[in-house]
């Protein structure tokens, strides 16, 4: 046997536990200290970008928005503290030093003051707000919003049937957790900018075109005195106001540098000050120039508006390569420079806190952390591999650096070389789950196939979770809904009604199961009620989208986007000519659903087991006292073990929603596919969903993306990769993403050979032209939560001496054994 | 599973107790294995009890069980009146039991604790089994393995599955403990890509008193295989196991005996007790009792081995 090499983390926690001091802390001391500062520290809210923002809007109301946005942003430019964080190499911040958050009262205002005032009492508070910037919101931010913001609009334009499955009340601060409305707790789903304009040319090129796009104005025309002219207007001011900003940080560091007793602080900051007095106006020169012109746009960025987990960080190893590659070549950088600047920048994404403190937005994303994804690899533009040295520096910077950012998506195709994948795999074997993994071989026909050409579809980058987008031809920026689907099978047992919501009727009246006299029966019923809940998202959807573009403005987005640019629309706007426009809506419970009707096709209707009416009954108690119900019902085929039984189940649900989703986008005016990614959602959906009869207990959560219910994949990974293979309707297009969640213990993919496997495994992903696979590389607490209970941790699979095994078979003694075994896979 | 899967191995069609996908660590690449049922050795070891019968046999996982006062679903169910009510839980009378080829107990059971060991498969079901992840088998170089259970102890099937598997172009192993006629290992031997050949004892009478049976069939063909050209490739294994062959010894002699084999891969594998809940689901008493393999017996039995085979044959 080949002796073993430590990895990074390996080593780094073997140190610790030898009382060793921290060999992280010694061979990236500035990471070291960066991250020290802020671990496990309580987010701080900050009310400086709401305070400047609301007094701005609240001044220019009437005016052409995206007007009235650039003057808001050049107000925030203007007056917000501007900070130089100890010991980064980067400026530029959105908040107040540690980890901070912001708030965005255009989404949330009409109750911020509510939501801030109970913000200390909360348990579990997610934030900390000192007294005196909690008055400024209730007394200040929050009244002038009232009655002003998007999201009171869309509460009163949705019609009272769809209001009633989104919302729970009337002013639509609670969730019915139905069909989910998202576009109100944030501006714009996940989003990716062009960087490489930014770093390439700067915004001194976009001011120069903006002002020349003003000269050609037609001074007699309509169009172009009321539409363009403003356009162009908030390009000048926001192209300054991001310059403007930049130089105070510049104007600080110089001051900062002035009174550092230290020589080689001081001198940082001077060379800090010289980039941020050139950046991002000027287009970057060097390596170190281009990440922190990078890191000016993506912070300005949150402080333009609120995307959806977080605004992502695009192609890295592409638009930052032409810099790293010149400055290595020219002996200006080295690898450990490069290193030491790209965990500034981990470090800077740490630091901020992707807040949600509205009832319906917290709720949704109860845990919700960070997707500012940053791609690695894929194929180039015209089709080649895309691969360099920096993808193999990103790479190793996830393995050493220790907390989870940055949020890492690796591309991956038919000819991605061995030696990528094996780094990606041997970055997943770290077992923190990163990179993700996203499949071309899905995307780019898909995208071609939608409108895109090959260029601009093999160049997408990862967008949040699961997304591709590519930053000059995606227009769409609107929060889809999501959809409970196990609603609807609760609906089709309750005659339109559920447990949860009493009286309400919800869905049509499809009858009394216990009359269901077939399987047959019961799919017709339950088919009434998921189109139902479709048809109440689309409807949704299309007020959603029209009062968008009434509320939301995005200055600085707009005009890195070739085409907003070109057209002068915002991007905010329902249609940006030339523009593709791919929304979602979102399947959650996909395994819940399918598992419940196999189970009623098997045992109630083909094998007579039991009748609907002793189901019922047993779903009525939450199975208490129904045990031997239960377990009849969860022993029927499942979803997630390549068995044609539940497949065809699942495929048909499939194929119903896109088949609707590919009718009706016509009439809304936008791809609004079907998408399997849910977030966290999963979570507070199922706490509206009594017992289902896949043996779910009432309020637990739903099944996750197109994941296998909990603990329902009894027959390994490859069968769950099967199974998403199997539901996939290939002939239609209107799909979109699918998240997958595989586990894997670290000591199954133990030592080169199980790296070799896993390069294998990630080469039939991609063969299986499945959208995203996740691995998660379990780790002891897992495995004491997998004792604990079993029937929810099936599936997982453990290696054990000479094979491996299903842990919830093993004995008592055995898993303690191997929990202790499992320490290395801490992470 | 239909009322046909159930019932003792004849001829073409086998006997197996388990299949299992995804196995990455019994031979190269995504393996799915097939576990045929039936062995002519009882090893005090044996980690697959439900293994060693040639024909159907019910098991209970009381584990699984949810109890009488939740379940009564299988108490009435068996013609035979070999289930009855116990303290809690449902009592298996074996001798009463045995007979039927239907199983209604196990059909009963929603909790999957009543459950029989023992299914009849085709040489085409169990390739189909394997092929099930072609897709994976493909990048990874992977297939079909036949374990058991002693897989030779079926001929017709195993040679009729591996025949088939190579048509369908999929590779092949075998585990097994070497105890077969030689003709029908040297019939299955072009068959194979790769066989994982399990060496417990040299010592004749130590092998004998822990396996019930001598050793002189599995290590005359042993070396025979090896000489076979062109013949699969092959791993001896060997489990280290507290009490039998956990000595110098033991491991000196099986060095010595690798030194002959010089393309043998070799491998130790450490004792585990795992089989021991499916012991009580078959009432039967665990033999290895609470032995535990010493720290360190396991790294020190591959040392010594290796040491031998290094010095050679002749010592």
């Amino acid at each position: 046997m080949p002796a073993e090499v430590l990895s990074p983390q390996e080593s780094r926690l073997a140190a610790l536990a030898a009382g060793r001091p921290d060999p992280f802390e010694i061979s990236h001391a500035r990471a070291a200290r960066l991250v020290k500062r802020i671990e496990g520290q309580k987010p701080v809210i900050d009310v400086e970008r709401a305070l400047h923002f609301t007094r701005a809007m609240a001044s220019s109301e009437g005016r052409p928005l995206p007007l009235r946005w650039a003057e808001a942003l050049r107000r925030v430019a203007e007056n917000v503290t501007v900070h130089v964080t100890e010991d980064q190499l980067l400026l530029g911040r959105a908040g107040r030093h540690g980890r901070h958050g912001i708030l965005y009262p255009e989404l949330d205002g009409d109750f911020l003051d509510l939501a801030v005032a109970g913000l200390p009492n909360r348990p579990g508070s997610p934030a900390d707000i000192s007294p005196e910037d909690a008055r400024l919101v209730i007394d200040e931010i929050a009244p002038f919003w009232k009655g002003r913001t998007y999201h009171e609009a869309l509460n009163l334009a949705l019609p009272e049937d769809v209001h009633r499955l989104t919302y729970d009340d009337p002013q639509g601060l609670i969730s019915r957790f139905i069909v989910n409305e998202t576009s109100s707790f944030r501006s714009s789903i996940q989003w990716v900018h062009d960087y490489a304009k930014i770093l390439n040319h700067g915004f001194s090129a976009l001011h120069q075109a903006a002002r020349e796009q003003l000269e050609g104005l037609d001074p007699y025309g309509v169009d172009d005195q009321t539409r363009r002219r403003p356009f162009y207007e908030a390009a000048i001011i926001v192209c300054e106001a991001v310059a403007t900003w930049a130089r105070r940080h510049a104007a600080l560091a110089r001051s900062k540098a002035e009174l550092e007793p230290d020589l080689r602080r001081r001198q940082e900051l001077v060379e800090m000050a010289q980039i941020a007095e050139r950046v991002p106006w000027a287009p970057a020169r060097t390596f170190r120039e281009a990440v922190q012109s990078q890191w000016f746009v993506q912070v300005f960025s949150r402080l333009e508006q609120k995307t959806g987990t977080i605004i992502s960080n695009g192609r890295m190893d592409q638009y930052l390569f032409p810099f790293y590659e010149r400055d290595v070549r020219e002996g200006r950088l080295d690898e450990a420079q490069a290193l030491e600047l790209l965990e500034c920048v981990w470090a800077g994404l740490a630091e901020f806190v992707d807040l949600y403190i509205s009832p319906a937005g917290g709720a949704f994303n109860e845990g919700y952390a960070h997707w500012e994804a940053v791609t690695i690899g894929g194929q180039k533009p015209d089709g080649t591999d895309a691969t360099n040295e920096l993808t193999s520096l990103i790479l190793r910077s996830k393995r050493e650096f220790p907390l989870h950012y940055p949020d890492l998506a690796a591309r991956v195709h038919s000819r991605s070389p061995e030696a990528y994948l094996w780094d990606v795999a041997e970055t997943v074997k770290h077992g923190s789950g990163f990179p993700k993994l996203v499949n071309d071989e899905e995307v780019v026909p898909l995208y071609v196939k939608k409108g895109a050409s090959f260029a601009e579809a093999l160049d997408y980058a990862v967008s949040g979770c699961t997304e591709a987008r590519m930053p000059n031809r995606d227009t769409y920026t609107s929060g889809g809904a999501y959809v409970n689907f196990a609603a609807a099978l609760e609906m089709t047992l309750r005659d339109g009604r559920m447990l949860k919501y009493g009286d309400v009727q919800l869905g049509p009246r499809t009858g009394p199961a216990s009359a269901f006299a077939s399987y047959d029966d019961l799919w017709a019923a339950y088919l009434r009620q998921h189109l139902n809940l479709l048809r109440a998202a689309f409807i949704q959807q299309r007020h959603v989208n029209r009062l968008r573009a009434l509320h939301f403005a995005q200055p600085m987005g707009s005009i890195l986007h070739d085409l907003a640019f070109a057209s002068a629309v915002d991007l905010h706007q329902e249609r940006v000519p030339g523009g593709l426009d791919f929304g979602y809506v979102e399947f959650i419970g996909y395994g819940t659903v399918t598992d419940s009707l196999a189970a009623l096709k098997k045992i109630v209707f083909e094998e007579r087991r039991l009748t609907m009416a002793q189901a019922l009954e047993a779903l009525d108690r939450d199975f208490e006292g129904f045990e031997d119900v239960r377990a009849l019902l969860a022993s029927a085929p499942c979803y997630g073990n390549d068995d044609p039984y539940a497949d065809e189940i699942a495929k048909e649900l499939d194929r119903v929603s896109v088949e609707f989703a590919e009718k009706y986008s016509k009439e809304l005016g936008v791809n609004n596919d079907v998408r399997y990614v849910p977030f966290t959602s999963h979570v507070p959906f199922g706490k509206v969903v009594s017992a289902t009869p896949n043996g779910r207990r009432a309020w637990f959560p739903l099944s996750d993306g197109s994941s296998p219910s909990q603990g329902a994949d009894r027959q390994g990974p490859t069968a769950v990769l099967l199974s998403n293979h199997n539901t996939k309707n290939l002939d239609l297009s209107a799909r979109a993403a699918r998240m997958i969640n595989i586990k894997f213990t670290p000591k199954c993919l133990e030592g080169d050979d199980g790296t070799a496997k896993l390069v294998d495994f990630i080469r039939a992903f991609c063969d299986l032209k499945l959208w995203h696979v996740q691995f998660n590389v379990i780790n002891q607490q897992t495995l004491i939560e997998a004792q604990k209970a079993p029937d929810r941790h099936r599936g997982l699979i453990v290696r054990i001496a000479g094979y491996s095994a299903y842990f919830a078979d093993l004995s008592a003694d055995l898993q303690n054994d191997l929990i202790a075994r499992c320490s290395h896979g801490r992470l | 599973m239909t009322d046909r899967d159930v019932g003792a191995a004849g001829g073409r069609d086998g006997l197996t107790f388990n299949v299992q996908r995804f196995a990455v660590h019994d031979g190269p690449g995504v393996r799915t294995l097939i576990f045929l049922k039936g062995c002519p050795l009882r090893c005090l070891w044996c980690a697959n009890p439900e293994s060693q019968r040639p024909t159907p046999e019910p098991g209970f996982l009381a584990g699984r069980c949810l109890g009488l006062d939740r379940c009564r679903l299988c108490l009435d169910q068996c013609p035979h009146g070999a289930l009855a009510a116990g303290p809690g839980r449902p009592v298996l009378d074996r001798a009463v039991c045995g007979r039927c080829r239907d199983f209604a107990c196990r059909r009963a059971c929603p909790a999957g604790a009543l459950i029989v060991w023992g299914r009849r498969m085709t040489p085409e079901e169990a390739v189909a089994e394997a092929e099930k992840d072609a897709v994976f088998q493909r990048r990874s170089k992977g297939g079909l393995t036949l374990s058991g259970g002693e897989p030779l102890a079926q001929p017709e099937f195993a040679l009729s599955v591996l025949e088939l598997a190579k048509r369908r172009r999929l590779t092949t192993a075998l585990e097994t403990s070497g105890w077969a006629d030689f003709e029908i290992l040297k019939a299955a031997a072009p068959l194979l890509d790769f066989v994982l050949y399990d060496v417990k004892l040299v010592d004749r009478r130590r092998h004998e008193a822990t396996t019930g049976r001598g050793n002189e069939v599995i290590l005359g063909n042993l070396r025979r295989l090896a000489e076979l050209r062109p013949g699969p490739r092959l791993k001896v294994r060997a489990p280290v196991v507290p009490g039998v062959n956990d000595c110098p010894q033991a491991a000196a002699d099986l060095g010595r005996l690798l030194a002959r084999l010089p393309s043998a891969a070799f491998e130790a594998l450490p004792y585990h007790a795992l089989g021991r809940s499916k012991y009580e689901a078959l009432d039967r008493p665990y033999p290895m009792g609470q032995a535990k393999l010493a720290e360190g017996a396991l790294e020190a039995f591959r040392a010594a081995t290796e040491s031998a085979r290094a010095a050679g044959p002749s010592r």
